[in-house]
């Protein structure tokens, strides 16, 4: 009995290393990179936290991201408006456990309360501050933007340069454009023109913050499972 | 008008040219204030001067958030907002101050350094820009041909290659920009942990939310960086340079969270900015240099230490000359030999702080706590 226990606590001690990154190499790191800007008021932001949230709970999802061959992947939350900031770092996830703690961590993450949708200074971000401290390497880098509009901060350098700088480095940007309020006719096609590149690069709208959850959790399975896509969702093929 | 300005065979005005004028922090500022009133993703203004100038192809140089600044290339001179119309004037003025601009070949930003000239009386007038066109290009040439023979060119580094030293630095290892050129760069929020920025340069840097505690900065040039809520507690600083600094982003430094330099050594680093409420307790300010004589300083520029906490700080010597410090803790405060001339303390405190030799001619010392320490005060009953 008492071999069982030390072995039990050699286990959980094991297990809580590699909760808190102790992985070598992961499958994918994985970036969500939320709009958080004056239109989305405290409703939508909590659809958006409640759905990606509830992606990270589903079994389907969780099977999705420990499949690959390192069985880990590592995830980070940045919201962005005005000023992109990094609300969860870099948390690895290796079970079932570790995903409900990064859902708790996402429904609590604080919300910066800016006005502006300035995606080139996100994308600027994660580029120059967030990739470069992924604490293991990875097989994959995905970053997730989603939104209801497009860039409107007139940046220097345009959002589409800086998706391609991070496309040469490797990284998969995909879009979840969020088709509701002034910008749903032609938001889809801006993701598609300026957001989404890199190594099979695609897009999944919403038909509205209501409809988040389901996009979010169709567009993780996609992005996170070698399995084809079963729904009809429109891909991008790889941007250079 | 430097947004439409074109010369005869086309080119903008302003290309080539170290311009100021709006900074995108103002606007920034000017856009929050009116928040409510403006449509959905809207800007008080329709475009942005900073933002253009860079466009066009002008050195947009700025001295941070409603800074009264000015500077004049040639006979095109401007003031960065209405709060520049002395420097504006002393621009345009004969034998005002001039700006050596340092080209740097191959860099797409020039660094821009002072020369102070001798003050020449210049009536007061809202700032105006005169626009001319003189032929400098050669002179530009040499000056910069000459500058960089004088000292090899170090290329500016990335965001990217800071972050990813700081991603792989340890305790005991950490990483090293000495002498490294950061100029410009937006380090915000980011830890340094202990890094070794000896000599380095950070001019225009935003460091607002970054952690420098335990840091070596001693000769690093922080001149025009914004501090907004940085951590240098416990740093060196001895020898750098730290004017203009933004430490605030409004006028009202009591209203978050200012700088912390708890226990650092700024031992005779030279510093002119607005640190009011900044945390400066215990910290060595031996010989530092805070204050400036008005025959010396053309600018509207003071350092303010309204309210600052220098309990216990080391200020042996220091230049403390017209620098504000009312309400400042100054309480144990070792002030030997500093110079204290028509420094503002103001119902500053003073209790148990050690005055010897002190300078404090001209000083305004109305409600000022002069107290002996209560230990000293016992000792002498």
């Amino acid at each position: 009995m008492i071999r069982a226990a030390l072995a039990g606590l050699l286990t959980l001690l094991l297990a809580g290393n590699a909760a808190h990154g102790r992985a070598e190499r992961v499958d994918t790191a994985l970036v969500l990179a939320v709009d958080v800007s004056g239109s989305v008021d405290a409703e939508r932001y909590r659809l958006q936290m409640e759905g990606i949230a509830r992606t990270f709970e589903d079994e389907g999802v969780q099977a999705a991201m420990l499949g690959g061959p390192h069985r880990a992947i590592f995830v980070t939350l940045v919201e962005w408006s005005d000023r992109p900031a990094v609300v969860v770092p870099w948390t690895l996830i290796t079970d079932a456990d570790d995903a409900k703690a990064f859902a708790a961590l996402t429904r609590r993450a604080p919300r910066a309360d800016d006005q502006f949708t300035c995606m080139a200074v996100a994308l600027r971000l994660i580029a120059d501050k967030v990739l470069p401290f992924l604490p293991a390497p990875s097989d994959r880098v995905v970053v997730d933007v989603s939104g209801d509009g497009h860039d409107n901060c007139n940046p220097i350098v345009p959002v589409d340069a800086v998706r391609n700088e991070l496309a040469a480095a490797g990284a998969t940007i995909n879009g979840l454009p969020i088709l509701e309020g002034d910008e749903a006719l032609t938001l889809e096609a801006w993701y598609r023109a300026h957001v989404i590149g890199g190594p099979g690069a695609f897009l999944v709208p919403a038909s509205g913050f209501a409809d988040f959850a389901r996009a979010m959790r169709s567009k993780f399975l996609i992005e996170i499972s070698s399995a084809p896509a079963l729904i009809p969702i429109r891909a991008r093929e790889t941007r250079q | 008008m430097l947004r439409y300005a074109t010369l005869s065979n086309g080119e903008f005005l302003a290309k080539d040219q170290t311009v100021t004028g709006f900074a995108n922090a103002e606007e920034d500022y000017a856009d929050n204030a009116v928040r409510s009133m403006l449509a959905r993703d809207k800007h008080v203004m329709p475009w942005r001067i900073e933002d253009e100038m860079r466009r066009l192809g002008a050195n947009y140089v700025q001295a941070g958030l409603w800074r009264g600044f000015a500077v004049r290339d040639g006979n095109l001179a401007t003031g960065q907002q209405n709060f520049s119309p002395l420097e504006t004037a002393d621009a345009l003025g004969s034998g005002a101050r001039r700006a050596k601009i340092e080209a740097r070949p191959g860099a797409a930003a020039a660094r821009m350094s002072w020369r102070l000239a001798n003050r020449a009386s210049a009536p007061r007038s809202c700032g105006w820009v005169t626009t001319m066109r003189l032929l400098r290009t050669a002179a530009i040439v040499a000056l910069a041909a000459l500058l960089a023979g004088a000292s090899p060119a170090v290329p500016r580094l990335t965001l990217k290659e800071v972050s990813a030293a700081l991603a792989k630095a340890a305790p005991g290892a950490p990483a090293d920009f000495s002498g490294r050129d950061l100029s410009y760069l937006d380090l915000t929020g980011l830890d340094f942990k202990r890094a070794n920025l000896r000599g380095a340069t950070l001019f225009g840097a935003d460091l607002t939310d970054a952690n420098l505690s335990g840091a070596m900065l001693a000769e690093a040039n922080l001149d025009r960086t914004v501090i907004i809520r940085a951590n240098f507690a416990g740093a060196s600083l001895a020898k750098a340079t730290m004017m203009a600094a933004v430490a605030y982003a409004s006028l009202d430094t009591s209203s978050g969270p200012a700088p912390n330099f708890a226990g650092a050594d700024l031992s005779g680093a030279h510093i002119v900015a607005r640190l009011g409420h900044a945390n400066l307790r215990g910290a060595i300010l031996t010989d530092a240099h805070l204050g400036f004589s008005v025959r010396e300083l053309r600018v509207n520029l003071y350092s303010d230490l309204s309210g600052a906490e220098l309990s216990g700080a080391k200020l042996v010597r220091a230049d403390l000359r017209r620098v504000r410090l009312p309400f400042a803790d100054l309480a144990h405060a070792d002030l030997t030999g500093a110079d204290l001339t028509r420094a503002d303390l103001f119902h500053a405190d003073l209790t148990g702080a050690d005055l010897a030799g002190a300078n404090l001619t001209d000083a305004d010392i109305a409600e000022t706590v002069l107290r002996p320490s209560a230990s000293a005060a016992g000792s002498e009953r």
